[in-house]
């Protein structure tokens, strides 16, 4: 989604940096110092011959990817009919 | 859902923005600055998503269990809302 982004819509050099610099390094640095828990020992083990990425996880990422292009192309697209609203500052 | 009501929130207080699209590189118009708040938005509220993925229903157990997480993550949206 961030290269999605990147490519497509960010004309910004800060925008691209914030994205890829600084929120998917720490992004990456948060989740993995997750510290495992007791319920993993109940969890049965993978399969030799399981794919990396398991059918739940693909589901995840497929759904939350199809979610963000969504409101991410309505805003493009027709963003502009929507925030007729009103003005604060 | 949390993210609808982040974009819902962010967007009310924009008055008849002109569209973003074709402008020149490096100009930068409200319409985008629209589309990239929401963006990272729902980066942010997705780490909550991509902490849990076995199929558990609660993603939010154990939040507390990792400092290093949270303190991220509020530093992450905190200077994403605070940024001029």
């Amino acid at each position: 989604m961030s290269i999605l982004y990147l490519i497509f819509l960010s004309n910004q050099a800060v925008q691209m940096l914030w994205v890829n610099l600084i929120m998917d390094t720490l992004a990456s640095l948060a989740l993995a110092t997750e510290m495992p828990t007791p319920d993993l020992l109940l969890r049965k083990p993978y399969g030799r011959t399981k794919p990396l990425i398991s059918r739940t996880m693909m589901k995840n990422i497929l759904g939350q990817a199809v979610y963000q292009l969504i409101v991410i192309f309505t805003l493009l697209f027709y963003g502009g009919n929507f925030f007729i609203l009103v003005r604060f500052f | 859902m949390l993210t609808g009501v982040v974009a819902a929130i962010l967007g009310d207080r924009i008055l008849n923005i002109e569209s973003g699209r074709g402008l020149p590189d490096g100009v930068i118009g409200a319409h985008f600055t629209i589309i990239f708040n929401t963006f990272v938005m729902m980066t942010l509220f997705n780490e909550f998503n991509a902490r849990k993925i076995h199929g558990q229903r609660n993603v939010f157990q154990g939040i507390h269990t990792n400092p290093i997480f949270y303190s991220i993550w509020i530093g992450t949206m905190l200077s994403q809302v605070c940024k001029r």
